[in-house]
Formats: C-alpha cells, sequence, structure tokens
C-alpha cells in the first residue's frame, strides 16, 4: 500500500473541467425543467413520414449539442419509444441511431460531451479554434448517418397530437443566458466564477435544477481523473505510449475508447499527444461502436431495455465505417 | 411559534372553471396509452422491501406506484407496503407495464393552488395508486421533476 498514492492522484485532477461539467450539467437542467424540449416533441410528432425520422435524428443531434449527450437521450429515448408504440413498430434500429445521433451531435460544441470539456480547458482553445474542427466532423458524421438511417422504413403515416409539459419561460432563457456567461468565462479562464454564476442563478430561478445535480456523476469524473491520470502517468514513465499525432493519435484515442470508455481514453492520452484536433474527433469518433465507447450508450440500453445484440448490428458498422472515413481524411491530410 | 402562513404570490391564483376541470381530465385521457412504467425504484429498510414505479410520460416521471411485491399489485396511494423479500427488477419490470396498461382515470379532479395545477386521479382495480397533474388551463401535463431525477440515476 502506497501511502502518497492519493495525494499524487488529486494533482490529476483537472478542476477546470470538472466546474465546466457542474455548470453545463446545471444549465442542462434548468433547459430541462422548462418543459421546452416536449414543444418540440409535440412538433416533430405533429410531422409525417420519412421526414419524421430525419427530424427526430436531427433533434438527438441538436439537442446532445445544447444540453449533453446524456440528457438529449434522457429525453429523445421514451420520444421514440412512444411513437413506435403508436405505429406498433419495433423502435430498436431507431434507438441506436438516436443514440449515435445523440453521440455525434454532443460533438458539436465544446460543452456538448465531457470529453470536449476536457480537451477544451485542457488545452486553453479559443471557441473559434474547437469550432472548426467539430463542425466538419459534425457534418460529415451526419451524412454517414442519414446513409445508416435509410434501412428505416417511415415513421408513420398519421400526424400525431401529444399534450406537452407545461412550459416555464423563464428556467428556459435563464439557461441560455447562462450558457453564453459560461462560454465568455470560460474563454477568460474564469471559471470558477461560471459555476459560483450558475448555481445562484439556478438557486434563484429553479431549485430543482440544483437538486438535479448528480453527484456521483461528478465523484465518478474526479475518480476517472485520478485513476486514468496515474495511469498515464505510469505509461508515461514507463515509456509505453510514444508522443501520438495525425494519424496514429486518432485511431489509438477511437480504439482506446473503444476499451475503455471514450472520457478514461480522452484523460489517459492527454499528456501523450500535442494534437488535439486528432484525439478531440478520435474520441468522440470511439463513442460509437461497441457499447462501452460512450456512457450515454448505456442510457439507451437500460431506458428501453434494449439487447446488446440489437444495438451492435447497427453501432459497429457505422463506428467501422466513419473510422474509415476519417482516418482516409487523416492519412491524406485533409482533416483534422 | 406556529408556522407562518403560506404567502400567495405576487399574481394571485389563477381563476379555474369546470370547462378546465373537464379538459384535464382529458387530456389524462390522452395521454393515458402513451404513459409508461419506468425502471422499479427498489428500496430495503429496516421494515422491510418498497418498490416503487415511476409513471412516465416523454422521459418525465409523473407520479409513482407502490408495488407490493408479496402479491405483485398496487397498493393505494398513502400506503406504500413493506414486503417481507427482495424484488427481482426483471420480474418487476414486465408486471409494472401490464398495471400501467391496466389504469383508469376517474372522472373528477382536485385543485392544487400552491402548485397551480389540477391533479387528475389515476385507478387500478378499486384503488386509486397514483396522480397525473396537469397545468390549470388544463392543457399541459406537469412533471414530478425531483421522482424524475431519481429515476434518472436508477438507469444510470
Amino acid at each position: 500500500m502506497d501511502p502518497g498514492f492519493l495525494f499524487r492522484s488529486a494533482r490529476y485532477v483537472n478542476l477546470e473541467a470538472i466546474s465546466l461539467i457542474l455548470s453545463f450539467m446545471l444549465v442542462s437542467k434548468l433547459m430541462d425543467v422548462s418543459g421546452l424540449f416536449s414543444k418540440v416533441s409535440a412538433w416533430i410528432l405533429s410531422v409525417e413520414g420519412r421526414k419524421r425520422v430525419f427530424l427526430i435524428l436531427l433533434a438527438s443531434e441538436l439537442v446532445a449539442a445544447v444540453l449533453m449527450n446524456d440528457t438529449a437521450l434522457f429525453l429523445l429515448v421514451p420520444l421514440v419509444v412512444t411513437l413506435h408504440r403508436m405505429t406498433g413498430r419495433d423502435p430498436s434500429d431507431m434507438l441506436v441511431l438516436v443514440t449515435i445521433g445523440a453521440n455525434v451531435g454532443s460533438a458539436l460544441t465544446p460543452f456538448g460531451n465531457p470529453q470536449n470539456i476536457i480537451i477544451w480547458s485542457h488545452f486553453h482553445l479559443p471557441l473559434g479554434s474547437i469550432l472548426r474542427v467539430t463542425i466538419p466532423f459534425f457534418a460529415l458524421s451526419t451524412v454517414l448517418l442519414i446513409l445508416f438511417s435509410s434501412i428505416l422504413p417511415d415513421a408513420g403515416e398519421k400526424p400525431t397530437r401529444i399534450v406537452s409539459i407545461r412550459l416555464d419561460p423563464i428556467p428556459a432563457v435563464s439557461a441560455a443566458l447562462l450558457l453564453t456567461v459560461n462560454l465568455v468565462l470560460a474563454s477568460y479562464g474564469h471559471y470558477l466564477v461560471g459555476v459560483a454564476v450558475t448555481v445562484l442563478s439556478s438557486l434563484l430561478v429553479r431549485r430543482e435544477a440544483i437538486r438535479g445535480i448528480d453527484v456521483p456523476l461528478l465523484a465518478i469524473f474526479v475518480l476517472l481523473f485520478m485513476d486514468f491520470g496515474q495511469l498515464s502517468h505510469i505509461l508515461g514513465s514507463m515509456g509505453v505510449v510514444p508522443p501520438l499525432e495525425g494519424v496514429t493519435a486518432l485511431a489509438s484515442s477511437a480504439l482506446l475508447s473503444q476499451v475503455i470508455s471514450n472520457v478514461p481514453a480522452t484523460i489517459t492520452l492527454l499528456n501523450h499527444t500535442a494534437d488535439w484536433r486528432s484525439l478531440l474527433v478520435g474520441v468522440n469518433l470511439g463513442g460509437t461502436g461497441l457499447v462501452v465507447g460512450s456512457m450515454a450508450n448505456f442510457i439507451t440500453l437500460r431506458m428501453a431495455d434494449l439487447k446488446l445484440d440489437r444495438f451492435h448490428r447497427i453501432s459497429v458498422p457505422y463506428f467501422l465505417a466513419s473510422m474509415a472515413l476519417f482516418l482516409l481524411l487523416a492519412w491524406i491530410r485533409i482533416y483534422p | 411559534m406556529p408556522p407562518p402562513i403560506r404567502i400567495r404570490g405576487p399574481w394571485g391564483s389563477p381563476p379555474i372553471s369546470r370547462e378546465e376541470a373537464e379538459r384535464a381530465i382529458e387530456a389524462v385521457r390522452e395521454i393515458l396509452p402513451l404513459l409508461t412504467a419506468g425502471p422499479a425504484l427498489i428500496r430495503g429498510g429496516p421494515d422491510g422491501w418498497h418498490v416503487d414505479i415511476p409513471l412516465m410520460y416523454q422521459g418525465y416521471a409523473l407520479d409513482r406506484i407502490h408495488l407490493d411485491t408479496d402479491t405483485m399489485e398496487p397498493s393505494p396511494k398513502g400506503r406504500p407496503p413493506r414486503s417481507s423479500r427482495e424484488a427481482d427488477p426483471s420480474v418487476v419490470r414486465g408486471r409494472a407495464e401490464e398495471i400501467v396498461g391496466e389504469l383508469r382515470v376517474l372522472d373528477a379532479t382536485e385543485y392544487r393552488e400552491p402548485e397551480r395545477c389540477w391533479a387528475v386521479p389515476l385507478a387500478w382495480g378499486p384503488y386509486l395508486v397514483a396522480h397525473v397533474r396537469v397545468s390549470s388551463d388544463g392543457k399541459e401535463v406537469v412533471p414530478d421533476y425531483g421522482l424524475t431525477e431519481e429515476v434518472r440515476r436508477y438507469v444510470y
């Protein structure tokens, strides 16, 4: 037993990333309790046929980009299940595509998922630089997702009227304002001020948002930093991991995500590469494929009681196709 | 020192009408086929096992139904059962979906002034087992956000 282990591990915790995750978690909760998304769902369900499938996939991407991928799935999985229950069809394939959509969409913004937040804060990146990498990733992945969605039948013939959740505009407006404030403060490095402003505002606007903070999940992120930060240090001191860049950085981060999930993969490889662009694309690619790639995948599995083989039947071919595409682009040095 | 009386908000309480009450009941009838059972919330305590089934709509929890795992039947609201044996989540899940499918909307509602909403009762057999809250105009459903968070943590 090494008594100094705990103290050394604590040094690996990125407080900036943890405070950003907390701030964006709260913003997401405020938006969630406003009921705004329910209005969007009601509108989506009123649209007919194939257009409805595209709208659901687009909604999974855009909601994840703003509210983080896990919240998007908590909102969209029940919508898909409800829709398929009304039309009497099996929702499995649609659920997998929605999960891929949430992972892809969350890659669009620096605050859409934990791995983006970690890379954003670790490399102190300006918003413009990160968006120049994430927008092409989002666009190409969306095209691929739409191609994959051609396997799905029409969503249904009859437009559906849905009773929506009560809309409360105050939390929605507050969330939009706090999102802007956090982005500005983070770009100047005032992460802790951002958390303080967000917590106080949430207390004033809707206390449910504060109660909605997932403390165990935050603790898991702290432990991930400690464990995988230490692992990264050990691997570095043993000389096992050479400095990564370009195709190797992209491939190793995507493949490592398939084994240990994308947030641990990000933390492990963070200090082994200066090529943050390839790391960012790699860990976001690695969120699809095997279920372990992203924690968000488990939400769909558990909420919809989806079988693992049904999930992998679509998710793995999607991962292989997108991996081939982005490796080719990296190899011919077009992107990232 | 007696407890203070709750002060009404600056805008007071909105006027209510019979039509709005009827609209609220109708809204719950409309959503009834779309209600699903969330993951069973199973807790062990010194007095036995408590199992609650969250009633879900569009990803939000509306209320919880107490389940007696000895009889695998719901227990009336206000009387959470204490079962002697631990429940199997997969068995509870299957039964929970059946119970949600057997719910019916009662033809009357109560108004909850502090929350500014109607509480429309749902019944299973002879028992009143849950309420669905509907906005005072009878048009929108009001979720239980605290319960929603509890359910989401169970999913993780």
